[in-house]
Order: C-alpha cells, then sequence, then structure tokens
C-alpha cells in the first residue's frame, strides 16, 4: 500500500500563518479579549490552536469521530455566537476543557439506549510513559516503566483522568475540581494524592529510583 | 525544610513542584535551583520525579485530518453567520426530536402507499398524478454540475452523470432518477418526500444529506449518508415495508443490481466516498483499472494499458484537486508503470 499524498506543513500552519504570528506571543486574557470584541483573527487563532487539543481529549470519553466533531462544532459555535456574553479569561483552554468535557457528559448519556459498541471499550484516559527524550536501552528500565504503566492505568478511570489533567495538561487542582465538577479544590488535591499513594504501594520506592536512568538536564 | 526527605511520591503530590516542571518561571526556577545547590544528593531523586511528571501522556493520540480541521470550521462559520442560530442552539434537541419523528412518519407512511404514488420500474414517468413536463440533467467526461432545484435542494452532479427530474415538483413528493453520481442536500420538506430512483434501487429522505454512486457499467451501488436519515430499498422488494432499510448518518449501503444483494455498514467512515465533491479523488485498495475509470471520467481522457500488469494489486492514496499530470505522476509512481499523453489520450506501459 502506498499513499501518494504528500503534506508537509500542518493546515492550521498554511491557513493560519497570519492569526498565528498575531497571537503566538500573547496572553490568554488578550486574545479573550479580541476575540470577544469580534476579532476574526483571535477566533481563528482559538480554533486552530485547541481544535487538535479538543479533538485528542474528546476522544478519550468516546472513539466516535464524528460525536467529537459535531461537539467541538457546537463548542465553537456556541463561543462564537454568544461571545459578547462570555466572562474574561485567563485560561481559555480550562475554559474550553471545562465546557466541553459537559457537553460530552450530557451528550453521552443521552445515547445510552445507541449502539456505540461497534467502538469497542472507550480510551478512558489510558496513560503511557513516552520516552522520546530519554531513549531507554537498558532491559531492566524498560521492563519498570512497562511496569508503572501498568500500575497507573490500573488506577481507576477517575484517578487516570485527573492524572492527565494534573501532569499532561498542566491544570492546577483548583481548575481540575472545576472540570471535573467537584465542590471543593480540596476534593481534586485528595484524588491526586490518593491516585499517587495506590502507584507507591503498586511500586516500591527504590523501583522508582532505578526508573529512566537517563536524566534530562534541567531546563532554566 | 519542607522537602528535606521527599520521597519521588511526596514530590509527585507536591503542586509548587508539579508547577515548577510544568510552568517554570523565574521564581520557582530560582527555588529549585537553590535547593538542588544546597541538596547534592537529591539531584537524582528530583530528576526522575521530573522525568515521570514529563513523560505522562494519553496513550491515545487521535488527531483530526486536515479535511476535518476544515469541515468544521466551515460549518462554524456557516452556521453562525446564519440569523436564526440563537434560536436553534436552544430549541435543537426540541427540533430534533420533533423532526426525527416527522421523517419517519413520512418515511412510514410514504413507504407504505408509495406504489400508489410511483410506478417502480419506469424511473421517468415518476410523477404520474399530473403530467409534469420532465428535464433533464447531464454531465460529460471531465464536467461537474451543481445545481439548485427548485424546492431548494442542492445537487451535485459528478462526471458522465444523469439527473431526470420534472420541471416542477408535484403536491405530493419530488421524484427524480438518477443515473451515475451525485451528492444531494435535500431541502426539508416533510410534506413532500424526496424520492430518487438510481438502477433499482428506491431511496426516500425527507431533509437530509448523502450521496449516491451508481454508474452503468458497475452492478454496485452505493449510497452513503452525510446528515439526516435516509430510506432505501431494493425497488423489486415491493410495499413490504420490513425489507427496506433505515440508514442514518455515517451508514453505507450496498447493493449489487445483479444479485440483488443488500448490505449495511453501519456508522462507517464514508469520507471517501463523498469526497470528489470537494474535487478529492480517494482510493483505499482499489484495482487499477477502477481508478483508470475515474481519471477518465473527471479528466475527460482514454487511458489505455500497453503492457499487461497484474489485475489484483491494490492502490491507496488520495489526489486533493491535483492536475491530471499530478494523477498521473502519483499512479505511474506507485505502479512502477511509466505513462506518455498523445491528444487525448493516456498510454501506461511497463519500461
Amino acid at each position: 500500500m502506498k499513499v501518494l499524498n504528500q503534506q508537509n506543513l500542518s493546515i492550521e500552519k498554511r491557513l493560519f500563518a497570519k492569526s498565528i504570528s498575531l497571537y503566538e506571543s500573547k496572553g490568554d486574557a488578550e486574545i479573550w479579549e479580541d476575540f470577544k470584541n469580534g476579532n476574526g483573527e483571535a477566533f481563528n487563532y482559538i480554533y486552530c490552536h485547541y481544535f487538535p487539543i479538543l479533538f485528542v481529549y474528546g476522544h478519550q470519553f468516546s472513539k466516535n469521530r464524528e460525536l467529537i466533531k459535531d461537539l467541538i462544532q457546537d463548542l465553537f459555535l456556541n463561543i462564537k455566537v454568544n461571545r459578547k456574553k462570555l466572562g474574561p479569561t485567563l485560561s481559555i483552554k480550562f475554559y474550553l476543557f471545562k465546557s466541553f468535557r459537559r457537553m460530552i457528559i450530557k451528550k453521552k448519556a443521552k445515547l445510552t439506549d445507541f449502539s456505540y459498541d461497534d467502538y469497542g471499550k472507550d480510551f478512558d484516559f489510558e496513560i503511557t510513559l513516552s520516552h522520546e527524550r530519554n531513549l531507554i536501552e537498558d532491559q531492566k528500565q524498560k521492563e519498570l516503566k512497562e511496569k508503572l504503566e501498568k500500575a497507573i492505568n490500573s488506577l481507576t478511570k477517575k484517578q487516570k483522568e485527573i492524572i492527565i489533567y494534573y501532569y499532561y495538561e498542566g491544570f492546577t487542582y483548583k481548575q481540575i475540581a472545576s472540570i471535573m465538577g467537584f465542590s471543593k479544590t480540596e476534593y481534586a488535591r485528595k484524588l491526586i494524592y490518593r491516585s499517587v499513594e495506590a502507584l507507591k504501594k503498586q511500586f516500591p520506592e527504590k523501583d522508582l529510583l532505578i526508573m529512566l536512568l537517563v536524566t534530562k538536564p534541567f531546563a532554566n | 525544610m519542607k522537602y528535606d526527605n521527599y520521597s519521588i511520591g511526596d514530590f509527585l503530590e507536591d503542586d509548587f513542584f508539579v508547577k515548577w516542571v510544568k510552568y517554570p518561571d523565574a521564581e520557582s526556577n530560582y527555588f529549585w535551583n537553590k535547593w538542588l545547590a544546597n541538596n547534592p544528593q537529591k539531584t537524582k531523586l528530583v530528576s526522575r520525579a521530573r522525568n515521570i511528571v514529563e513523560s505522562i501522556t494519553y496513550e491515545h493520540i487521535e488527531l483530526p485530518t486536515d479535511q476535518e480541521f476544515i469541515e468544521v470550521l466551515e460549518n462554524i462559520h456557516k452556521l453562525s453567520s446564519s440569523p436564526t442560530i440563537k434560536v436553534r442552539l436552544h430549541q435543537r434537541m426540541w427540533f430534533r426530536m420533533a423532526a426525527t419523528f416527522l421523517i419517519l412518519l413520512g418515511c412510514f407512511t410514504l413507504f407504505y402507499f408509495h406504489e400508489d404514488l410511483i410506478p417502480p420500474s419506469q424511473s421517468v414517468q415518476v410523477t404520474s398524478h399530473e403530467s409534469p413536463q420532465m428535464m433533464t440533467k447531464e454531465t460529460k467526461k471531465g464536467q461537474k454540475l451543481s445545481m439548485v432545484l427548485g424546492d431548494g435542494t442542492f445537487v451535485k452532479l459528478n462526471a458522465e452523470s444523469e439527473l431526470k427530474l420534472p420541471e416542477k415538483f408535484s403536491n405530493d413528493n419530488r421524484s427524480v432518477a438518477l443515473t451515475g453520481e451525485a451528492y444531494f442536500e435535500v431541502a426539508k420538506d416533510t410534506t413532500r418526500p424526496f424520492i430518487i430512483q438510481s438502477k433499482g434501487v428506491m431511496i426516500m429522505v425527507v431533509g437530509t444529506s448523502f450521496n449516491i454512486k451508481a454508474y452503468p457499467e458497475k452492478e454496485i451501488v452505493k449510497v452513503a449518508v452525510t446528515s439526516g436519515k435516509v430510506m432505501v430499498k431494493d425497488q423489486q422488494k415491493g410495499k413490504d415495508q420490513t425489507q427496506s432499510y433505515l440508514l442514518e448518518r455515517n451508514d453505507l449501503y450496498i447493493f449489487n443490481s445483479n444479485t440483488r444483494q443488500e448490505k449495511v455498514f453501519r456508522n462507517t467512515d464514508i469520507t471517501d466516498e463523498t469526497a470528489w465533491k470537494d474535487g478529492i479523488l480517494v482510493y483505499k485498495k482499489a484495482l487499477l483499472q477502477d481508478i483508470f475509470k475515474d481519471v477518465e471520467r473527471w479528466y475527460d481522457v482514454e487511458i489505455s494499458l500497453e503492457t499487461p500488469v497484474s489485475q489484483q494489486d491494490l492502490y491507496s492514496g488520495s489526489f486533493d484537486n491535483k492536475s491530471l499530470q499530478n494523477v498521473l505522476q502519483g499512479i505511474s509512481f506507485s505502479s512502477g508503470l511509466s505513462y506518455r499523453i498523445e491528444d487525448k489520450m493516456v498510454f501506461f506501459y511497463k519500461k
């Protein structure tokens, strides 16, 4: 099988070079304010930056591509149409994740009687430990990495979800509590604590110490 | 100090530490560099905690295609410029439920009575009540034709296809007959179902969009639904409702006009079926002769194969609004064949 089509630059970069260069270095508050004032470049920037991120995120809840696309479309349509009524935000990503998660959960609840079995089990925030920076060649380390991955994936769905928010997406406890619909920030902290404790139980500290021996220099 | 006896797990739970790894700033860099300078024996421990945080990622990363990126953006622009959008966003749920009900009701009623409305095998005189003037829209090789019918329905005809329809639709239905391939976006009209007859298959809808491929030389008829609900069935099966299929978005119906076998693929990837309307030729595991046939149609050329090649080889690829030269080069590259163009003829041969 040979694929004939070749595209070097990503579509975002080809289409929205102007929006990207305008907003790349600006803070969320300013981008959001411009967007609320009807600036099309600001909207394009938000769309092209967050569409792929939300796409990946949405797939953790459902493998149905069309469903995810529809919901992202509704989300952007909603903020675009109602932009004047939106409040300010310091984190566009947080705002979008929060709204998007609520929409998916609502939609999925309504879809229960549809047959979505064709897609098999949902991804449910399964986690992997990437090692693009640290090439693990040592067999022992490889085994440990796989063991840790297994341990992480044996956590509950909610625990894996919060691990992604906290360590990968980089949300604060306060933001996570809000995204996951907890009434108190404290619950997010507790859930992380419980997840790490569960890992510790399965994974002795000395193993963690041997792991990922090739360390990268600190960035600063 | 607080951090002196921390284990890796303790670091992983620490907000200030995680924040430093994720979003280092002058303040946190200053703090941690100083702390590490004072506790050099902790360097390895901290590195590992950092490493774990940094390597955590999604196991499944499903990325959108370029087409999907554009499709959603276009929809947003299209919908947000429509004046009714605000109402729609709020009432959509209700609207959808009501619409679904009406469509189903409409389809079932119509299926039940359809034989009174349409004489089955006669595709031309589809509206028998009145004596409407029929007209024919057709495309030649190398042509595509977009049109909006009297009821607001959008039709895009692919090359070498033909659509027969009355000059004016009757009051109780909208009937057309198709040979070849077309993409439909049917305007909603619950009182007048839209009926398409194509190579022995009858397709009935109220308002929706879908693609039909029914070229005469192929025994296969394909119906791919991009939105809404569509009712299809083998025309020979007459009135029996249970013999019809209700297709929804992303369903693909395949009918073999020789064996009269019907097959439905639910919720499948149909983007390939409709790509042609956006000027994209897509192949997934296609035979060379099928690709040639399409290229002949699209670019109005004749292709002949001078040296025999394997008829079983399968080819995949796509051409996004490419010139004939580009497409031929792509085929040549994949198949290992060379080609030359003489007038409107393309010859493929082995070197």
